[in-house]
């Protein structure tokens, strides 16, 4: 018998539920795999929620002991975990050039190997890249971030998160943008070619979006209350807007392939 | 001839992939330090060709600052992109047409000369016009173009092709000299056009 796949859907309806419930929650989803955006998004969720008591577990369920064995984000060194074809890396809260450069030489050999043409697996790379960069440059955490990677043949999923001050808060301190007041606006903008808390900044998503622009997927940007989903699961691209419980810093979620999906719902 | 110093973005960096703004204002510094070894008013070709992937965010923070400085006269050297891959090419297109700049793009020969230079960026067509007719023949002036004008069947004035000359060297896509009371504008590398 399959075991049921707990989608990014499900870790949303979750966080809703956590967030209106009265009482300290516990909760299990033992039994359960979670998809890599899901376990990102639930280790993001839990991080938040540590201070109250919540716990949650989800045993057997090989992508979240992997994040959770990354010890993001309380761990301060840079630290590289494989388990199959899944990779978890936590980024040290300060850039470290040449052990970076070998993490995404590895990434893009990946890549190569797993079907993807030798210049969109550059390209997909340097999407990468730009947003653990957005770590760096706009999280103002001392926390360490993460990114979680998965190459199957011809499949591609990553998701880099942080606990950093957001979209809205980072924007809001280029006075150009001072007058945002929700994520959701913040993260609309942010999505724009040159939008950046600082000026000669802002090509990060677009570098990504467009490595992206070839292949069928879709690509999750969610900080605060808000999260956006640019969805390239069918033939028209399609933008969907959804308001969530805070979460502080950015998740970034993506999974692309270069084939079709037989099921565009999944 | 024009001299022509080759800058090699693999040697200067210690990498072959160049990513981030981070990575870039890293790396600023150390281009601006090759830059500076060559003489005032020769042509940079900065060589590309060592880098797997340079993304537009690290073009935009190590190089166009310095594409800017010559923009704005604080530096007189002229540039020309090499050996850059297709990734890093629309990557470099993407953050050159966001800042409105262009810059110029040639291929290495086996010998390590430049050829075939074609701009990259958003030039206006009158601008791209008078950069061809000027690659055409090298060097020339404006009184020159306005006396040929009636082979393309175009008529502007001496003063629109001083102007369209002028822009063109601003943006550094061509060089100027003055021979006699005369300004002449040449190519940033003769014998650009398809090796000659």
């Amino acid at each position: 018998m399959s075991q049921s796949i707990l989608r990014i859907v499900d870790i949303e309806h979750f966080h809703w539920t956590l967030s209106e419930a009265d009482i300290p929650v516990a909760s299990s989803f033992n039994g359960s795999l979670l998809s890599l955006a899901a376990a990102v998004e639930l280790a993001a969720i839990q991080a938040h929620q540590s201070r109250k008591s919540v716990s949650f577990g989800c045993k057997n369920c090989p992508l979240w002991s992997l994040v959770k064995a990354s010890g993001w984000p309380g761990r301060r060194g840079p630290f590289v975990r494989r388990s199959n074809e899944t990779v978890a890396i936590v980024i040290p809260a300060e850039p470290d050039g040449l052990w970076w450069t070998n993490c995404l030489h590895q990434l893009r050999n990946e890549l190569s190997e797993k079907g993807f043409p030798r210049r969109l697996a550059a390209g997909l790379t340097g999407g990468v890249a730009e947003m653990v960069d957005n770590v760096w440059l706009h999280s103002e955490s001392d926390e360490s971030g993460l990114l979680v990677y998965q190459v199957r043949r011809r499949r591609f999923a990553f998701s880099v998160v942080d606990a950093g001050i957001g979209v809205l808060a980072s924007l809001s301190k280029n006075p150009r943008y001072d007058w945002l007041r929700s994520s959701m606006e913040a993260v609309r903008l942010a999505v724009q070619t040159g939008v950046s808390r600082e000026d000669n900044g802002g090509m990060g998503f677009t570098t990504l979006l467009n490595n992206m622009a070839e292949l069928w997927g879709n690509a999750r940007i969610r900080s605060g209350e808000a999260a956006l989903v640019i969805d390239r699961t069918e033939d028209i691209r399609k933008r969907k807007d959804i308001y969530l419980p805070p979460l502080p810093g950015m998740h970034v979620s993506v999974r692309c392939s270069l084939d079709p999906p037989r099921n565009p719902s999944q | 001839m024009t001299m022509m110093i080759r800058i090699d973005a693999h040697k200067v960096t210690g990498l072959d992939t160049l990513v981030g703004k981070i990575g870039g204002i890293r790396d600023f510094p150390k281009f601006m330090s090759a830059v500076a070894e060559a003489p005032d008013g020769s042509t940079v070709a900065l060589d590309w060709s060592g880098i797997d992937l340079a993304t537009a965010s690290y073009f935009g923070s190590a190089v166009l600052p310095i594409i800017r400085m010559t923009m704005i006269g604080d530096l007189d050297r002229y540039f020309v992109f090499v050996g850059v891959n297709q990734t890093s090419l629309d990557e470099l297109k993407l953050v050159l047409e966001f800042n409105e700049l262009v810059v110029l793009l040639g291929d290495l020969d086996r010998s390590g000369g430049v050829r075939n230079l074609r701009v990259l960026g958003k030039l206006e067509s009158p601008y791209a016009e008078t950069l061809t007719a000027i690659q055409e023949v090298e060097s020339t002036s404006a009184s020159a173009l306005h006396k040929q004008q009636h082979r393309t069947g175009t008529r502007i004035g001496k003063t629109g092709w001083v102007n369209r000359l002028s822009h063109l060297y601003r943006l550094r896509l061509l060089k100027k000299h003055k021979v006699g009371r005369e300004l002449v504008f040449e190519t940033v590398q003769k014998g650009d056009r398809n090796g000659r």
